[in-house]
């Protein structure tokens, strides 16, 4: 099952966040709640983590971008 | 044990304290996943408070709440599913997708509606009392507000306004020891519940709100009262969230003792019941799983409804503003 | 059958045809029970049928501590769940206290709850202006409230308009506020003593006229009749319009003036700066410009707060000759010597 990975909103603040680091890359295995990618927001730096346990399929967002909270930044194919 | 308190009763108590907390959980997870747009408040760590006062309530009986507003509805019976649609910003949310999280209510079950105004819904529950009075009609109203809303005045001015017209209003005080970040003792004077004996009105302090039947005696014990005419009661009841104010918060900063946190964490309300029901031989583990199991299966369809159903139509952005709407001059 | 009454006593007449007609309805505020702001009846009505504690008893006749927000909460929680109240705020200026309650509770409850509310609450409260009470007393608020969707605002200035309008406004199921300007409590003029309802949102022409219209709000009304009597004299034909609604605005009937007259002038008590004025013009600015002769102009109160003493206070709001002079101006005729 394809489940879509986005960036949440950490606190009601947050609009948008810089992926600064992926920790995963296309094809590796994820655990739920592995971390996958490390986050800068306006107010926090945080861990992207895992929504399902499967395998990244996708990275749709490089290291480096911002992009606006709920935009789908990976996909994970489950088992 | 009062003909009251049969194993229906009970084993309710326990299905909708497992309730909140399975619906509390996956919501912290939607919100971590971008599902849920903005934030929520969990009540994890709240749910006998809660399930306790909603369930010493009749069905006819009014109650108002606050930010952290699931536990409140699903305490006094409202369906998840409508709940989780609203969450989402579905247009089969309890409120049309136009309230989320902070502001669900649920008339069908007396929830006159969460605020995201800390203590502002103190005088709505107060004026359900006022009408219950005038219409001589026996029903009762529940106002839940937190330790930090103790110290807005309007709750004064509405303890005073029920005291002196014997109003028949619950004030129910869930101090889970901080507002936000700040512990609640460096903010407050005095003890809260002492604070009604300068109305003439009685004030009880809770100390165990992790025990269901602490809460439930005590809001009962009020309930009574408002009912047979004798006025209104403030309750504290002491309590602790085990999650963060609100989900995807970060502070930062540590604010919690370690030790406190993980003393509290050891009094989980669902177990403590749970090992109560089968020390009491009230239930067996086996009913009990199954139960556990029945509100994973609800929590589960209550998922699926909100990701299925549609959004709002954004055609009409003046819905429900009056009853008797008008024209905009164009 | 109609008899002469002052505005206050059609005030009065307005909530005790209400009170009779629906036990729901009740009233509550500070010193309701001794009718200290002459809300349950004066004069010659409460003499002849017994004052409201009489009638209605204590039940729903109610004195209120000094509490503002919860007097207004507790009015929309009342509203919520079964009755119908009247609250009393005595003084516009005490609104502000109970702002929370206005805003965040009564004016979005119904919409953001996706309609399972309904508030049918009227607030009642008086503009002390013009009456030296100094600045505490004397505030004309209508424009804040105009901001806040969710909220209805009447603003009669006659005592015929303030039964007919009052009275919709208790049997309407929204939350409306009516503001009463103090001065106008006294005039007095022949009032239909049966029951009849002024639709919320409907306008009046007190004057026909065709060289300029004149819209005017509250005790600026029957300023601006004398300004129109006035340069009537002059040769100049001015309509004066009331919107009496401020929230469903008559904007129809402005525009029907304008399109006529293709001047305005707009009379407003409130503070000069986002008054009703204010909002007038703007409209009649995007929807009527190819109507327009000239620019609008607006006569209002300075904003500046209201000052005690008698040889401070009286000149700052509109008046019949402050009103004229606009008129003048925009039709470029001299001003008198």
């Amino acid at each position: 099952m394809r489940v879509e990975v986005l960036l949440p909103q950490w606190g009601m603040g947050m609009s948008e966040g810089l992926i600064s680091l992926w920790f995963k890359k296309v094809g590796d295995s994820v655990k739920e709640d592995e971390p996958i990618a490390q986050v800068e927001a306006e107010k926090v730096e945080e861990e992207l983590t895992a929504p399902a346990t499967g395998v990244i399929t996708e990275i749709l967002v490089p290291a480096g971008d911002t992009v606006e909270v709920r935009t789908v930044v990976a996909i994970i194919e489950t088992a | 044990m009062s003909p009251q308190l049969d194993k229906d009763f009970l084993l309710e108590a326990q299905r909708r304290m497992v309730r909140i907390r399975l619906f509390d959980e996956r919501a912290s997870k939607m919100v971590k996943r971008g599902q849920i747009p903005g934030t929520v408040h969990t009540s994890i760590g709240q749910e006998a408070q809660v399930v306790g006062a909603c369930m010493a309530l009749g069905d006819q009986d009014y109650m108002t709440g606050n930010h952290r507003s699931h536990g409140h509805p699903i305490g006094k019976g409202s369906p998840l599913s409508p709940l989780m649609a609203e969450l989402v910003g579905k247009a089969t949310g309890v409120c049309k997708g136009r309230g989320g999280s902070l502001h669900l209510a649920d008339f069908s079950v007396g929830s006159l509606g969460e605020s995201g105004i800390v203590g502002s819904s103190i005088p709505i529950a107060t004026g359900a009392a006022l009408s219950s009075k005038v219409l001589n009609n026996g029903k009762v109203a529940l106002a839940f507000f937190g330790d930090g809303a103790a110290n807005q005045g309007n709750l004064y001015e509405s303890m005073n306004l029920a005291g002196v017209w014997k109003l028949p209003v619950i004030f129910l005080c869930e101090n889970n020891l901080y507002a936000l970040s700040t512990p609640a003792h460096t903010v407050t004077s005095g003890v809260i519940a002492s604070r009604a004996a300068g109305f003439d009105i009685p004030g009880v302090r809770v100390e165990d709100g992790q025990d269901f039947l602490h809460v439930f005696n005590a809001v009962k014990t009020a309930v009574d009262r408002a009912r047979s005419g004798e006025g209104p009661s403030l309750i504290e009841v002491i309590t602790y969230r085990f999650n963060e104010h609100s989900e995807g918060l970060r502070l930062g900063v540590d604010y919690r003792d370690q030790e406190e946190k993980a003393k509290w964490l050891a009094k989980d309300p669902i177990v403590l019941f749970r090992d109560y029901l089968i020390k009491e031989g009230i239930a067996n583990a086996g009913e009990l799983d199954e139960l556990y199991a029945a509100v994973e299966a609800e929590v589960e369809e209550a998922f699926e409804f909100s990701q299925s159903s549609p959004f709002p139509d954004a055609s009409d952005p003046y819905l429900n503003l009056y009853t008797e709407p008008f024209e905009v001059f164009a | 059958m109609k008899s002469v009454m002052s505005y206050l006593g059609a005030i009065g007449a307005a909530q005790r045809e209400a009170m009779d007609a629906d036990d729901r309805v009740i009233i509550i505020g500070e010193d309701v029970e001794a009718n200290v702001y002459g809300t349950t009846g004066a004069g010659k009505a409460r003499a002849a049928e017994g004052d409201f504690l009489q009638r209605y008893g204590k039940n729903r006749i109610r004195n209120t501590p000094i509490s503002e927000e919860v007097i207004v909460g507790a009015a929309a929680g009342a509203a919520m769940t079964g009755l119908r109240p009247i609250v009393d705020l005595s003084y516009s200026s005490f609104t502000y206290l109970a702002m929370d309650q206005f805003v965040n509770q009564i004016a979005k409850n119904r919409f953001m709850f996706g309609g399972q509310a309904s508030i049918p609450v009227v607030f009642r409260s008086a503009m002390f202006y013009g009456l030296n009470t100094g600045a505490h007393h004397s505030d004309r608020p209508y424009p804040m409230y105009m901001n806040v969707p969710g909220l209805k605002i009447i603003t009669p200035a006659s005592p015929s308009d303030a039964k007919g309008l009052l009275r919709s406004a208790i049997d309407c199921d929204d939350p409306v506020l009516i503001f009463e300007a103090c001065p106008l409590w006294p005039m007095k003029e022949e009032v239909e003593e049966e029951e009849y309802w002024i639709p919320l949102g409907v306008g009046r022409t007190l004057r026909e006229g065709s060289d300029i219209t004149i819209v005017a709000i509250s005790g600026a009304v029957p300023e601006a009749v004398a300004a129109a009597d006035e340069l009537a004299k002059e040769g100049i034909s001015a309509e004066v319009f009331d919107p009496r609604t401020l929230v469903p605005m008559d904007v129809e009937g402005i525009m029907k003036s304008v399109a006529k007259t293709g001047r305005l002038v707009v009379a407003d008590p409130a503070h000069q700066t986002c008054s009703a004025a204010a909002e007038i013009s703007a409209l009649v600015a995007e929807h009527a410009w190819d109507s327009l002769k000239a620019p609008i102009k607006r006569v209002t109160t300075p904003d500046t707060q209201i000052p005690f003493s008698p040889a401070l206070e009286k000149h700052l709001y509109p008046n019949r000759l402050t009103i004229a002079a606009a008129a003048r101006s925009i039709l470029k005729v001299p001003q008198p010597i």
